[in-house]
């Protein structure tokens, strides 16, 4: 399979080409084999016109949730990546919050054995506690070499304990331990934090502390132990400012953004929309600054779209009691990409390292390349091309997507992945 | 003015003028109390289902009330939390609602918003009778009324609200009204059951009763939700009494002699206020009831058209 | 769509003359005022009834009750309209049991608002009977109901519009017919 791609320009955060001339991408078996300004009389099966359009290392998202097995009909694995190459991801990590709980390394070699007949390859986490119940652990050696590519539940694990002996023991494989920092017990059933929209709209809130406070803890976990710890979805100014602190300390913790809070607040809460209704809450816009600024500094080291899918029976319920999650695949680039690029909030290359090269220092895979010799896993996004997402099109089964029917000024072209077309809008 | 809107939901997304339609038009359905027939033909074979999912005893009341006496056929559907438990989902139960024919449906529901979803899943016309802790706009609007009776007007006005503010619908639905309608808002309660940002909402917070007290034109007194109260945000009904109930002792110390007391009902007596400020003259809160028949019938009224505009006038 | 003024159906002298006679006429069918009331349809009903019970007094040197009556909960259109106008209050502030009701309004077309009036006095009290004064009568009806007393019959078309004017409220006594016209 030989695959043209025809007058794009490269952005490659991690390489040469981070100011992009227009060029034609030349792959086969998989690999780049060529990169010049003009391939012409080359032979290939298939063309991709990227004229207009950037030409990007595949995206790779930390953070996804998947019903298969158990919740079919919230997201089946093959409905899972699908959306994701629409979205221009060519890697997926799925939390191990299936039914029963991928728990054992038997569910972790079944999910990596169906890699082939899935859109883009699919990177499991492993449960870090039996059933996810934060107790009993598992086995993390056998799940870490049956292919998980990170240990966690999730959830919030209360025991302080638990976590430092994982940091401990992940340290041979070099795996990273995922965790969901926030203090239950001040989160109390909240659906937001307090501001004075959560006054206003009359919801349970929960103070940044929460969050802030279980931060802290994982970091000083980290500092005991050296252990890799990624702080998933930081959402609030406090949190990222512990972050910052952790890293300015050389801290091993890493950490991720969800981008439906880089691109909305709290206020929006007031039309009781459960669409909007995530884990953590939106914060306020200063929260949104902080998120921004911490991504754009390196604070923050990936954008994820906690991709989160619902069945519309499931969402369509009163807002306190709606389950927390936002379906995002789809969305989220072209959205991030209006949101903070277009907007000229952060230069294109920035969010592009947050997707690519940042998510795979998190995993440990080397870093994603547009360059000859590299794996042909790439995304081609036009920039300013209006594009709307509508109900009947997405390829996601969720019904609780909060951009469904909202125009953005940016557009996933095609999505390639291991050299083969995976997605290509019809233009 | 006319008044098009759909669903009553809350007064925050309200205008002055909406709020003045309404405050004007149960004025005159305020008559009704003096008539020897009460009943009004306005809503003749219009459904009006009182959905309640919390129990409430008088509001419940004083709609069913407000749509008998203007001929509206009146379902009162009580759901359990046994039945919400059995899987019985909202929607479906909202759907249900509009195959019966509903034209108005009243809700009162545990969850802030779920007005605004039961708006959004049927066509029939929605009254928010209190979400959660978010908004009871008939509640806030009877007040208004009551004020505006009492004083002749509410623009100038200085309003007291004491009690639990964190977990009151009661409060958040008055102060947009208020606010609207040029009063100025002032809030007091233990420091736990403030709830955060009120001060970048334009209302003044206090702590101190005798200090919210001074000059004020209006005291709203919350009634103490004791089914409500998580432990700890207050250490006992007895401090709470002494540094938060109205009394008339406390009145006449720091309140100005023609303040107006209004309570929403039903009152834990002896606890935020005493028997003897119920029945003090300068107390409305018999008056608040009658007012709030007045206040839902206008709400009825308001929203009793069909959705098509069928007819040439 | 826009209105413009085709006549000018009565004007302020008329107006005082229509009413005079009216006056008259009521006190000449009622034999007198004795339980005699006016009542005002709201909105301009209300200064015509204010007007003719002045000029029974004047008359028989006898004052008469006047009330005030608002229909608008009494209409048969509430629940076809998308939205509602305002109701205002009704201010009859004597008893109309037994009692002989003048309903006053200013033009009667359908007899819609007429019909309302009826079944919103029945239910303040039992009247012995009800009569019906109005400064135009422009045909039309859509119900049963014919005027007692009638200031001026003006055959219209369904396009016009009769306009009664009164100084209270609009600052002139006029009567116009003004005609709908698409732009």
């Amino acid at each position: 399979m030989r695959l043209l791609i025809k007058g794009g320009r490269i952005i490659d955060p991690a390489g040469e080409h981070a100011e992009g001339h227009r060029v034609d991408i030349l792959c086969d078996a998989g690999s780049i084999v060529r990169i010049e300004p003009e391939l012409n009389d080359v032979a290939a099966d298939a063309v991709v016109d990227a004229a207009g359009a950037w030409v990007l290392p595949g995206f790779i998202d930390l953070h996804a949730h998947v019903g298969e097995p158990g919740h079919e009909r919230r997201e089946r694995l093959d409905t899972l990546t699908q959306a994701a190459v629409r979205g221009g991801f060519t890697k997926v990590v799925v939390m191990p919050d299936t039914e029963p709980a991928r728990d054992t390394a038997d569910a972790v070699r079944a999910l990596r054995s169906r890699g082939s007949e899935l859109a883009c390859c699919v990177l499991p986490v492993g449960a870090l506690t039996r059933q996810r119940q934060g107790q009993e652990p598992t086995e993390w050696g056998e799940l870490v070499e049956a292919g998980a590519i990170a240990l966690g539940d999730g959830k919030p694990v209360a025991d302080s304990g638990l976590v430092r002996r994982a940091l401990i023991y992940l340290q041979r494989w070099g795996t990273p331990l995922f965790l969901d920092a926030m203090d239950l017990s001040l989160a109390g059933g909240a659906s937001a934090w307090e501001s004075v929209h959560a006054t206003i709209y009359g919801l349970r809130c929960m103070p940044a502390e929460a969050e802030a406070s279980a931060l802290v803890r994982e970091i000083l976990l980290a500092r005991l132990t050296g252990g890799r710890a990624h702080l998933q979805h930081v959402s609030t100014r406090q949190g990222v400012e512990w972050v910052r602190w952790a890293k300015e300390a050389d801290i091993p913790v890493t950490a991720e953004v969800s981008w439906l809070h880089l691109v909305e607040t709290d206020a929006v809460l007031g039309d009781y929309d459960t669409s909007y209704k995530v884990w953590p809450p939106l914060g306020t816009e200063a929260d949104r600054e902080a998120l921004i600024e911490g991504l754009a500094t390196g604070v923050i080291d990936a954008v994820v779209t906690d991709h989160t899918p619902f069945t519309t029976e499931e969402k369509l319920v009163e807002f306190d009691q709606a389950p927390f999650g936002a379906a995002g695949l789809e969305t989220a680039v072209p959205a991030l990409w209006t949101e903070l690029v277009e907007s000229g909030r952060m230069p294109a290359a920035t969010l592009v390292e947050r997707l690519t090269a940042g998510p795979a220092r998190v995993l440990g895979l080397p870093e994603p390349r547009v360059a000859v010799g590299e794996p042909a896993n790439l995304t081609i996004l036009q920039p300013g091309r209006p594009w709307t997402l509508e109900q009947d099109q997405q390829a996601s089964l969720a019904a609780n997507h909060p951009y469904i029917g909202r125009p953005v000024r940016a557009a996933i072209v095609a999505t390639v992945v291991d050299g083969t077309i995976r997605y290509e809008q019809e233009r | 003015m006319e008044f098009t809107r759909k669903d009553i939901l809350g007064l925050r997304d309200m205008s002055r003028e909406e709020i003045l339609a309404i405050l004007d038009t149960a004025k005159p359905c305020k008559q009704i109390f003096s008539r020897s027939v009460k009943k009004l033909p306005t809503m003749r074979g219009r459904v009006v289902v009182n959905l309640f999912y919390e129990p409430s005893t008088r509001t419940r009341a004083s709609f069913e009330m407000a749509g008998k006496w203007m001929s509206a056929d009146v379902l009162n559907f009580s759901v359990s939390t046994s039945s919400v438990t059995k899987g019985e989902s909202f929607t479906d139960t909202a759907l249900t609602m509009q195959a019966l024919g509903a034209d108005i449906i009243v809700i009162r529901h545990q969850s802030a918003g779920a007005p605004h979803l039961l708006a959004r899943t049927t066509q029939a016309r929605v009254i928010n009778a209190g979400d959660g802790i978010h908004e009871h706009p008939s509640q806030a609007l009877l007040d208004l009324f009551t004020i505006r009776e009492r004083k002749g007007t509410i623009e100038g006005l200085t309003v007291t609200i004491v009690g639990d503010i964190l977990h009151s619908r009661v409060a958040r639905s008055n102060i947009w009204g208020l606010q609207k309608l040029g009063a100025k808002v002032r809030v007091a309660g233990p420091a736990t059951l403030i709830p955060p940002g009120l001060d970048q909402l334009g209302v003044e917070v206090y702590t101190d009763l005798d200090a919210a007290l001074d000059g004020a034109d209006v005291v709203n007194v919350l009634r103490i939700q004791l089914e409500r109260q998580k432990p700890g945000l207050f250490p006992s009904l007895r401090e709470y009494q002494r540094l938060f109930g109205i009394t008339r002792e406390r009145l006449q110390r720091v309140a100005r002699p023609d303040v107006l007391i209004l309570h929403p009902g039903p009152a834990n007596l002896g606890v935020e206020i005493t028997p003897e400020v119920m029945e003090d003259p300068r107390c409305a809160v018999r008056e608040q009831v009658s007012n709030g028949v007045a206040v839902r019938m206008a709400m009825l009224y308001l929203l009793s058209g069909g959705q098509g505009d069928a007819l040439t006038h | 769509m826009s209105f413009v003024e085709k006549a000018v159906l009565i004007n302020e002298p008329g107006v005082s003359r229509a009413l005079t006679r009216i006056a008259h006429q009521i006190i000449e069918a009622n034999q007198g005022v004795d339980r005699l009331c006016l009542v005002g349809i709201r909105t301009r009903g209300v200064p015509l009834a204010k007007r003719l019970g002045a000029e029974i007094e004047r008359i028989e040197q006898t004052a008469v009750p006047v009330g005030i009556l608002d229909i608008t909960l009494y209409r048969d259109d509430v629940a076809t309209r998308s939205n509602q106008p305002i109701v205002r209050e009704t201010n009859i502030p004597f008893a109309i049991d037994g009692k002989t009701v003048v309903l006053v309004d200013d033009v009667l077309y359908t007899g819609r608002t007429v019909r309302a009036a009826m079944d919103a006095l029945m239910d303040l009290g039992r009247p012995a009977r009800i009569q019906l004064a109005v400064m135009v009568d422009r045909g039309h009806r859509e119900l049963p109901i014919r005027a007692d007393f009638v200031g001026k019959n003006v055959p219209t078309s369904r396009l016009e519009e009769v306009v009664v004017r009164l100084r209270e409220i609009d600052g002139e006594d006029r009567v116009v017919l003004i005609e709908r016209q698409s732009p």
